[in-house]
């Protein structure tokens, strides 16, 4: 109970962070998270490098992804709740931005018990998941936590959830230095068309 | 999704013409107790297992249902919470 009471502060926590990085744009979207100074530049917030296995067994890497922006999400296979809504929706984005070259996705199972390789396999082309565009790795069980606070995301077992996991349905954009720039509610047809104007911005600033 | 239309050859129809008055029957035991088996529907297999969502009471199994009813086969009947627990009774033994 007490550690429920500790997530559930830390996913206010987050989403304040989410909600003061709204800032207006002009025309170029923001940088979301801490940033410093550093000799008078400005280093902004970078995702952590990292090394996966996607489901046709290729190594996905940040070195890979490095030029490339992404969009990243969790989620799980077996998952019954939110992520067939937040699947359909990055369909509807792969739709949209649909060379691989300019726009990857990245989904990241955090059920790191069943989603093996094949599985994700399996799920990927079920669902008609283009494998040059969009990866689906799995996570284990050390990284689940880290990794979706790496991306301003909640993920952690549960086994009073439905499926044995929380998550928050979160989609982030991540530009090709490995900066976080724009994020909506994967589950919200709306928030995820403003979403993927936000993309657009970023594949003009070039 | 809100249209019913599924997601490829992942997660089924819900306004396709092959549901009967007698999947009224099956609904409750299978929203409660997923469901591993392989099921048909419109030509298309699908075989992946669906997990249970045993927190939901038999008043929201039957809400559910009669919204996938209303919404998409106007023709069925609208299911009772009573039903829905009758149906619940006998498929305690399946699981």
């Amino acid at each position: 109970m007490k550690s429920r009471v500790i997530r559930t502060n830390l996913m206010i926590c987050v989403a304040g962070i989410l909600l003061s990085s709204c800032q207006q744009h002009d025309g170029k979207l923001p940088y979301i998270g801490e940033r410093e100074i550093i000799d008078g530049d400005t280093q902004y917030y970078t995702i952590p490098g990292f090394k996966y296995v996607n489901q046709d067994s290729v190594e996905i890497s940040s070195e890979l992804l490095s030029g490339v922006p992404y969009v990243a999400d969790f989620f799980f296979t077996s998952c019954p709740t939110i992520c067939p809504r937040v699947k359909r929706q990055m369909l509807r984005l792969q739709e949209r931005f649909d060379d691989p070259k300019e726009l990857k996705f990245l989904s990241m199972s955090i059920d790191y018990r069943k989603d093996s390789i094949p599985i994700l396999k399996r799920y990927a082309d079920k669902i008609g998941i283009d494998g040059d565009q969009w990866y689906l790795v799995q996570l284990n069980k050390d990284e689940v936590e880290r990794v979706a606070n790496q991306y301003f995301n909640v993920a952690f077992e549960d086994e009073d959830a439905a499926g044995g996991f929380d998550h928050s349905g979160r989609l982030i954009l991540v530009d090709g230095k490995g900066h976080v720039r724009a994020h909506c509610d994967g589950t919200n047809p709306e928030s995820v068309d403003a979403f993927a104007n936000d993309i657009e911005l970023l594949l003009d600033e070039g | 999704m809100s249209d019913g239309v599924g997601l490829g050859s992942l997660y089924p129809p819900l306004n396709g013409p092959s549901y009967r008055e007698d999947f009224a029957n099956d609904f409750a035991c299978i929203v409660r107790h997923g469901l591993s088996d392989t099921i048909i529907i419109g030509m298309q297999i699908y075989d992946t297992p669906m997990e249970g969502l045993p927190d939901l009471s038999s008043a929201e199994i039957a809400n559910i249902y009669n919204f996938i009813a209303h919404s998409w086969h106007p023709s069925l009947e609208k299911l009772s919470q009573e039903i829905v627990e009758q149906n619940l009774e006998r498929c305690l033994g399946r699981k």
